[in-house]
């Protein structure tokens, strides 16, 4: 179980304070499969680092009962100067384990992540997907009661892909976990209660489905994923028209999403 | 206002014991992630730190030969430099070496389990292991060339002295390792202000043959006061009237305090601060 009492979290910035939580306050139940939603800049990662620990609240307190991941993303937890081999067995050291205990550990890292050579060559010639499937395989080689994994679905092929959802499929039947998406689609079929985060508030709903809502209700995303055209879109443009210098002609139409509409609408990214 | 907090509550409580064997291993692995990594990224890395002992030892002495004396207060000068060289190092490069230790592995506090103090401490013994390792080295080699060594009369009493030395040297290295974090220039400056100090220690000629007047504010470095009580302990090397190891273990004792103190005031805010 996870608790967080009157949490409130800033960042100094040139501007003053900048909140990303104000006074939050939650109680995550062991074994809950929770979505994470809220815009870009919001306060997912930080949320998502401060239940891990590797952050701390400027105010308030987290409680957490049992072992925790530490927060699992594209990039983190993979250390640059370090091979696929020894970023293993340093977190197989720093997870207290001796060295005869290291061994299988390796193989079932290396075969998940499935870098062939790469495995055995410094993690900074990486690519961000051969990172991801790195960092994916050490984390799950490990038991914890709680997986924190922030925005993990941007990367990867199909093949990476289906492997995590069946080794999710696997831990989700004796773990937690909170995860940071804006892929609903994938919220829906892999979490049953969602956090959204909007305006500093953390708003804790008992289903995905009204996450969701709220989290569309809040942003004007539509609710797969797509951003609406909002009064404040057409006024830019109407902008952007007036500023253009006269006789010069509008550019080009760009590539629609749709074929056959004069005006798409804009894809959700990140 | 109140910072916050993140508690971990594990099988109905937290336990000392298991924070201490958690440091332990973090601290195992951040001393085999970083000599693997040294090992690979420069062979000469290792390499040099095993020579450097022994270049320093030979310009020194080569300036003493210069000077044309081969003995320091009636001890050859292979013995005098080399037992001061090793002292001074332990020093210098805590102060050069570890102080980066934090913002050089921001990394791994990725993970909930490494602590900001743990690269501190793990680069902190292996830059020590490795110092000592190579003095030792240099001294067996150039001492079994020459055919010379020192009587070591107290032996036990020099490794105290080293021991206290190690102290103090990790507390300045905490102090510089925390406030280098939020205030690049630190390390820098430190660095830069350390230049004198081979000269200000006795390492090079001995303060000895110095007027009292100079000599008394020299007495106020507890580098030279360590190297003194060192060179008296290892090979009977006479020592300057002003020599005061109660002093040199008091300032040990306060820089070791205010690393732990300026590292505990800060804990937080090292971690806020990425």
């Amino acid at each position: 179980m996870i608790r967080l009492e009157k949490v409130t979290k800033y960042y100094p910035t040139s501007s003053g304070l900048h909140y990303v939580l104000r006074n939050a306050s939650v109680e995550i139940p062991a074994r809950a499969q929770i979505g994470v939603l809220g815009r870009n800049g919001s306060g997912k990662s930080t949320l998502m680092r401060m239940l891990a620990g590797v952050d701390v609240p400027n105010q308030g307190r987290i409680i957490k009962w049992g072992s925790i991941s530490w927060p699992l993303g594209i990039a983190s937890g993979v250390q640059a100067q370090m091979t696929g081999r020894e970023n293993t067995r340093f977190a197989c050291r720093i997870q207290g384990l001796h060295s005869d205990e290291m061994e299988p550990i390796v193989d079932y890292v290396q075969s998940f992540a499935d870098i062939g050579k790469f495995f055995d060559m410094p993690a900074r010639v990486y690519s961000s997907g051969m990172r991801a499937r790195l960092g994916f395989g050490i984390t799950m080689a490990f038991d914890f009661d709680f997986y924190i994994i922030d925005e993990l679905s941007a990367v990867g092929d199909s093949t990476f892909k289906n492997k995590a959802k069946e080794i999710f499929q696997e831990k989700r039947l004796k773990a937690g976990f909170v995860r940071a998406s804006h892929n609903f689609k994938e919220l829906r079929a892999e979490c049953s209660s969602g956090i959204v985060i909007h305006d500093a508030k953390l708003e804790y709903w008992p289903t995905i489905d009204e996450a969701i809502e709220s989290y569309v209700r809040h942003t004007g995303v539509s609710d797969d994923g797509e951003v609406k055209r909002t009064a404040r879109n057409a006024k830019l443009t109407k902008q952007k028209a007036a500023l253009r210098p006269a006789g010069e002609a509008a550019p080009p139409a760009r590539q629609k999403h749709r074929p056959g509409r004069a005006t798409g609408p804009v894809q959700q990214t990140g | 206002m109140r910072q916050g907090t993140v508690i971990t509550v594990q099988d109905g409580g937290q336990d000392l014991i298991r924070g201490l064997k958690r440091q332990v291993s973090v601290v195992t692995a951040i001393i085999f992630k970083d000599f693997k990594v040294r090992q690979r990224t420069s062979k000469f890395g290792i390499f040099y730190v095993l020579i450097e002992p022994m270049v320093y030892i030979l310009a020194i002495s080569s300036i003493r030969f210069l000077f044309r004396s081969t003995s320091v207060d009636g001890i050859h000068v292979l013995i005098w430099v080399p037992l001061g060289v090793s002292a001074y190092l332990i020093f210098k490069r805590s102060i050069t070496k570890v102080t980066s230790a934090i913002t050089g592995n921001e990394g791994l506090l990725d993970f909930p389990q490494v602590k900001p103090i743990d690269p501190v401490i793990a680069i902190f013994i292996l830059e020590m292991a490795l110092t000592m390792v190579a003095s030792c080295l240099a001294l067996l080699i150039i001492w079994w060339f020459v055919d010379i060594s020192p009587s070591f009369p107290r032996p036990l009493e020099a490794m105290g002295v080293i021991a206290v030395l190690l102290a103090g040297s990790f507390g300045v290295a905490l102090l510089l390792a925390v406030y280098g974090t939020f205030y690049e220039n630190i390390p820098r400056t430190m660095r830069f202000i350390n230049r004198p100090m081979i000269f200000l220690s006795g390492v090079v000629f001995p303060v000895s043959s110095l007027p009292t007047n100079i000599r008394e504010y020299l007495a106020w470095n507890p580098i030279l006061q360590f190297i003194e009580h060192f060179r008296y302990y290892a090979a009977g090397i006479p020592m300057i009237p002003e020599a005061d190891l109660g002093y040199a273990c008091f300032v040990a004792s306060v820089l070791l305090g205010l690393g732990v103190i300026a590292y505990y005031a800060n804990r937080y805010r090292l971690v806020q601060s990425r």
